[in-house]
């Protein structure tokens, strides 16, 4: 089914909605949460709270990009869920956290700083080559862990490595020239 | 700003640069997921378990689900002994007995490791002296090693073996079709999950095959038999009683513990036992015994369950017909249900606790629930739910 149309149930409050999400995209969900959390329970769990939130925002909320919007969503559960969590499992999140030389994931801080953050990232990757920007958007949007990418791309682990250490130095630079300490 | 706001930015970039990650990756994730998803935690804490089987079950059952030795529960009908054996390099496994409502069934499954196999005993408290020796938190090497005690005990010795992967379907597939596209395991499980569509029409199962996955919740290594012996519990939204069954056993693993107490961050290594997945039928030749209820809120019928000896289905097929109840309420409206845990109160004044298994599979407004002990569904008197009431059907 179109997304166009999963939305319109959605509106209808119609239940198929979710089995629709469900079908096309479970599984999407459920990669994104298992990245996160490290836990196929718990990612399962957070895939069932996003067909939930779904039903929830829309309407009045009326998502273009479907696929998208589903797949923030379950980011924003499961990083909430990360940062709950009291014994917090080994993931591709966390060596992400580690490469970013994020100790702890707290909270956004400021709401619309954060929101100008996001523009400026966004800002940023379109300045990069489409290769260099799946490349991060695997590692840091999808938390993909290496060899996977690796696999993906045909880039050698190490190489891989040296690519994303680029490309996060370069962003590091971007964001102190628009203003952001980070 | 804080640098982890960073990770929040990221996660809101513009939509349109959103790509997909490699469609096989998340294939993979999915059927992985699917047959952990629906693992159950069932919350065994605090049974103590006697060394002793029940007259009729076999011993997993009398552990798992606290059934005295002198049992007189009239739940037998719900029970069917299957003893279907294959040996495979060595390793023996065997279907024992089954235990099953409309939609829910326990499997309980031995597998007997053969001679050149060495299971290592670990002693808990020699681990806890390493991993303080190397400077490792006890509370996370403990948290991460727990999954290789004898569930639902205080034994003080880790068998470090389990069953990361099974999945049973209720359908029968060969295993020659099985493996006609390979022995991959993802291959292996798609042929399942593609049986079972054309089996059941597809009416209520989805992409990912949810309602079929399985996993184990509880296992018992025994050093003496070097038998694993496991309980499996699996879903299903079609009706179980007399279904043909396929049992595929994918990972067993025994694993290297010792990344757990030298380095916290390092990845615990194992090694799959099962060279090739190992498939099993079996009839689910059993009557299910049920009970009818609905689920009433401020005397708005807004749900049904069925109960049985050891479980629980809740649904909310219908939106209410209050408005108010609707989104936004609905989230609490419906966390609030699912999250509770169910009390059976039995004519002898005893309590049985029923605890969700998962958060909702299927539609978000189901639910399973097992139970901590096995019971008579002529025994019931009283069911609770929260501040729901919760009323016989006629």
């Amino acid at each position: 089914m179109e997304d166009k149309n999963i939305v319109t149930l959605y509106e209808q409050r119609s239940e198929k909605a979710i089995a629709e999400t469900r079908e096309k995209y479970g599984s999407y969900c459920s990669s994104i949460a298992y990245s996160i959390l490290g836990s196929f329970e718990e990612a399962e769990e957070c895939v069932s709270d996003t067909y939930l939130a779904l039903w929830n925002a829309i309407p009045p909320a009326k998502p273009e990009n479907f696929k998208a919007y589903c797949g923030k969503i379950i980011h924003n559960l499961a990083l909430n869920r990360y940062r709950a969590s009291k014994a917090q499992k080994r993931s591709s999140f966390t060596e992400v956290l580690e490469e970013l030389e994020i100790p702890v994931l707290e909270g956004p801080e400021d709401a619309l700083r954060c929101k100008e953050l996001s523009a400026a990232i966004s800002a940023f990757l379109r300045t990069l080559p489409p290769q260099k920007r799946r490349l991060f958007l695997l590692r840091y949007w999808h938390y993909l862990p290496i060899s996977d990418i690796s696999q993906e791309t045909g880039l050698r682990p190490d190489k891989l490595s040296v690519e994303l250490y680029r490309i996060r130095n370069k962003l590091k630079h971007y964001l102190e020239q628009e203003g952001f300490d980070l | 700003m804080k640098k982890s706001d960073l990770i929040w930015a990221i996660c809101d970039i513009d939509e349109d640069l959103i790509t997909d990650a490699p469609k096989k990756l998340h294939r993979t994730r999915s059927l992985r997921a699917v047959l952990i998803a629906a693992a159950v935690v069932l919350l065994l804490c605090g049974t103590a378990f006697a060394a002793f089987s029940a007259v009729g079950w076999d011993q997993i059952f009398s552990k798992a689900l606290s059934i005295p030795e002198d049992s007189t529960l009239s739940v037998e009908e719900s029970r069917s002994d299957i003893y279907v054996t294959t040996t495979e390099n060595g390793y023996t496994y065997t279907v024992k007995q089954v235990l099953g409502s409309d939609h829910d069934i326990l499997v309980a499954l031995d597998i007997a490791l053969p001679q050149e196999v060495s299971v290592p005993a670990i002693s808990m408290s020699e681990l806890r002296a390493e991993a303080e020796e190397n400077g490792c938190d006890w509370s996370e090497v403990a948290y991460r090693v727990r999954g290789y005690q004898n569930t639902g005990t205080n034994e003080t010795t880790l068998y470090p073996i389990r069953l990361s992967e099974a999945a049973i379907w209720p359908v029968y597939v060969d295993k020659e079709t099985l493996f006609q596209n390979g022995s991959d395991g993802s291959d292996v499980h798609r042929t399942l999950y593609n049986a079972a569509l054309d089996a059941f029409g597809g009416d209520r199962m989805s992409g990912e095959g949810t309602y079929f996955g399985s996993g184990s919740y509880y296992h018992s290594y025994d050093p003496e038999t070097r038998t694993l012996s496991v309980l499996l519990a699996v879903h299903s939204d079609n009706e179980l009683p007399g279904s043909d069954c396929t049992l595929v056993l994918q990972a067993l693993e025994l694993v290297d513990l010792e990344a757990a107490y030298t380095k916290p961050d390092a990845e615990i290594v194992s090694e799959n036992l099962i060279q090739e997945p190992v498939v099993l039928h079996f009839s689910a030749d059993y009557t299910a015994q049920s009970l009818s209820y609905t689920i009433y809120q401020e005397d708005q019928e807004i749900g049904t369950m069925t109960l049985s000896p050891f479980s629980a289905f809740l649904s909310f097929p219908q939106e209410p017909d209050d408005p108010e109840r609707l989104a936004p309420n609905r989230t609490d409206y419906l966390k609030g249900t699912t999250y509770e845990t169910i009390t059976v109160t039995l004519t002898d004044g005893s309590d049985v606790a029923i605890k969700q298994r998962s958060s909702a599979i299927g539609t978000t407004q189901d639910a399973y629930y097992y139970a901590e002990r096995l019971f008579s569904l002529e025994d019931v008197t009283e069911v609770k739910l929260g501040d729901y009431t919760i009323l016989p059907q006629n």
